[in-house]
């Protein structure tokens, strides 16, 4: 079974376009499919493969505190331990715990002598399931919104996506991840086999690029560079940054089309896709 | 009975200073009026959570009230939840003055965090 | 909106690529004509404000900042007991050998480990996060600052950079501060968008921008801030165009046309106010209708 993300760095550039496409292509090969929706903050898959989230699979909890009172003794360990300054106690009272700020390490249960410190599961985000077609599974992931920690949710749908891949025998999973390069996209890219990373022919392309390159260097993971919009712009640019990482070439190029953008905007990719290609 | 007022300096002659937890001073008055403490505020450097870390000095000086400008929802929550009363809503009166304001009962007691300067949901419409 | 100085306007939308950064760009210029600017690049993630102003060859400043720690371990003083493993809430220590191996893309800095090492083995350090650079931006008469945070690939914290370059940037007094965020509504944007006060929503009339849009509208929501929305490439889609208009009714600030010249443009790393794109002239529109909802 392959792991493959699609990554990016710089938003728009295309990843759940291609992440669709591929998919797609894949499918047509008869590969067995599950796509991985792994922007769990802004989960865009199940849109552009005309989709509705109705079919809620798991939940991703995380842990926070919660003071049983019959067993506090106001001694202050959990306040002053706490990294986050997430635990406020007014002289003589009960220890107060600030969700807002707590990071749930759960240092607080450890360290209590009285084991007055409970950890309650929370739920930070959802999983959906829908199966587009015979061989195309979508997993999608969505956190709680406004959630500020979205790396645990990413970790956890993955769990859930790789269950459901091994469990019909899937032959690929491809992880769609989110923009950027911090703590989301780092839980998207780990232990996968390859990336394919979009990029477009602009500076902004090519200075994002770098960075996610650099990123994927430090996990260890095998870059594919995908060029999307490729007629516009200056393509030399982002050639630059491939020499510094030698990378000699790009894996394929889409050039810029009007009707992919029209289908794009009318959620009718799947349906153009189907067709054209 | 101890008050805290949020303070832009040392005395009670300074101006209220609006914001509770990134505030200049803490003034710890009785409600005779006389300054008991004038605390630094070294919470004021801190990042994220300088409400909580503020509501963590105050609570330590066993104060019954505090009178202030604007107050996060963190903040609120835990002085709240420890019996000290909030009175926001305080600008641009000297310390001094915001003491006599209650004293003599013209400012309420808040219901709900004031976060920000002023700000209100109203605004969009213009 | 009583203040007339320390404005703090953040641009968002939830969608990466809608033209936030292009909007910020446009919007710092505008207002340094006649306002006190300071503008912030928040998506430390991937900073690109600087390529919209025109590039940066040189920045002014440059600091690395720490924001996050890190468990160091003393072969000294550890016995192998596995302690630190076994409690480690996110995975992130692994006994190899009878030592503990931290795996640094996991570890939180929560400092459970250090705590609970009975032979004292473990200290929390800090590491190189990221940086702020500064720098003065010129664009014919027009003066303004630029402070720009990134993240390091493979660091943790990037919300706490965002934290940092908002602090750094209180200390510069202005009439008005333009905050570039980052895409999505993690951490980067909770702490780009908190406490500012008013927030410029971009979309595009695609049925994902329009979905990551009321994604982000709960962060705005939660944070009870007064927003705006404009509308990038509207001329995609008419009738989506007009469904955001319809749904949004009264929030709207303005329409961008779709330009593939845009691109070609910031290729040429000249900014929107030095073209003579259609573009220029519907961004002034819509900062012209700001300076009104902020200032009147």
């Amino acid at each position: 079974m392959e792991k493959i993300a699609i990554t990016g760095g710089k938003g728009g550039t295309g990843k759940s376009t291609v992440a669709v496409l591929l998919a797609n292509k894949f499918v047509s090969k008869g590969k067995r499919v599950v796509l991985c929706d792994l922007d769990v903050e802004c989960p865009n898959d199940y849109l552009l493969l005309g989709q509705k989230l109705k079919n809620r699979i798991g939940k991703v909890y995380a842990e926070f505190p919660k003071l049983n009172k019959t067993k506090c003794r106001k001694c202050g360990l959990c306040v002053r331990n706490c990294r986050s300054n997430a635990i406020f106690q007014a002289p003589g009272q009960y220890p107060i715990f600030i969700y807002d700020l707590c990071s749930g390490c759960g240092l607080c249960s450890r360290i209590c002598p009285y084991g007055a410190i409970e950890l309650k599961k929370k739920v930070i985000g959802e999983i959906y399931l829908n199966r587009v077609s015979k061989d195309l599974h979508l997993v999608t992931g969505a956190a709680k919104a406004g959630l500020e920690e979205t790396g645990p949710v990413v970790r956890g749908v993955k769990k859930i996506a790789l269950k459901l891949a091994r469990k019909i025998r899937a032959d690929i999973v491809l992880f769609d991840t989110s923009a950027g390069i911090h703590c989301p996209v780092i839980a998207a890219l780990q232990n996968v086999d390859y990336a394919y990373v979009i990029t477009e022919p602009t500076p902004l392309g090519a200075y994002d690029l770098a960075l996610i390159l650099d990123l994927c260097r430090k996990l260890s993971v095998k870059a594919k560079i995908v060029l999307n919009q490729a007629n516009l712009g200056d393509k030399r640019i982002v050639q630059k940054v491939l020499e510094k990482f030698k990378i000699k070439k790009f894996t394929f190029q889409i050039p810029y089309s009007e009707k992919i953008v029209r289908a794009y905007s009318q959620g009718k990719l799947l349906e153009f896709l189907s067709k054209e290609f | 009975m101890k008050i805290c007022i949020t303070s832009t300096g040392e005395n009670l002659d300074s101006f209220i200073d609006p914001r509770f937890g990134r505030c200049q001073y803490f003034l710890i008055v009785d409600e005779k009026g006389k300054l008991l403490k004038a605390i630094p505020n070294q919470g004021v450097q801190a990042i994220r959570g300088a409400g909580v870390t503020a509501a963590q000095i105050v609570a330590n000086e066993k104060v019954e009230a505090v009178i202030t400008g604007n107050i996060g929802p963190n903040a609120f929550m835990v002085l709240g939840q420890s019996g000290i009363k909030i009175y926001a809503g305080v600008f641009r009166v000297k310390a001094s003055q915001a003491l006599e304001m209650f004293n003599q009962g013209k400012i309420s007691e808040c219901r709900a965090p004031m976060p920000g300067f002023g700000r209100r949901r109203g605004m969009e419409g213009r | 909106m009583k203040r007339k100085t320390g404005i703090k306007l953040a641009v968002s939308g939830g969608k990466g690529g809608v033209g936030k950064s292009m909007t910020a760009s446009a919007l710092a210029m505008f207002f340094a004509e006649k306002k006190k600017v300071v503008a912030i690049d928040a998506d430390v993630d991937g900073p690109n404000l600087a390529i919209w102003l025109g590039g940066v060859k040189k920045w002014d400043e440059i600091e690395q900042i720490s924001v996050s720690v890190k468990p160091v371990f003393d072969p000294k003083k550890c016995d192998g007991c596995g302690l630190c493993a076994k409690n480690c809430k996110f995975e992130a220590i692994e006994m190899k050998k009878n030592r503990p191996v931290l795996c640094p893309f996991l570890c939180e800095g929560c400092g459970l480990c250090e705590t609970i090492c009975p032979k004292g083995a473990i200290k929390l350090k800090p590491v190189k996060s990221g940086e702020i650079k500064i720098k003065k931006i010129r664009f014919s008469d027009r003066r303004f600052l630029l402070i720009s945070g990134s993240l390091y690939p493979g660091e943790t914290g990037s919300g706490k950079i965002v934290d940092e370059i908002k602090a750094r940037a209180g200390k510069f007094s202005s009439d008005i501060q333009i905050i570039d965020s980052a895409p999505g509504t993690g951490c980067p944007v909770n702490a780009a968008l908190r406490d500012v006060d008013f927030v410029v929503l971009v979309t595009e009339p695609t049925p994902s921008a329009i979905s990551d849009l009321k994604r982000v509208l709960e962060v705005v929501n939660y944070f009870n801030l007064p927003f705006s929305i404009v509308i990038n490439k509207w001329d995609v889609n008419f009738s989506l165009s007009k469904k955001i208009e319809k749904e949004f009714s009264g929030k709207i600030l303005g329409k961008i046309s779709y330009d593939k010249n845009i691109l070609n443009t910031v290729s040429e790393f000249r900014p929107i106010l030095g073209t003579n794109l259609k573009a220029k002239k519907e961004l002034e529109i819509i900062y012209n209708k700001l300076l009104i909802k902020l200032y009147a």
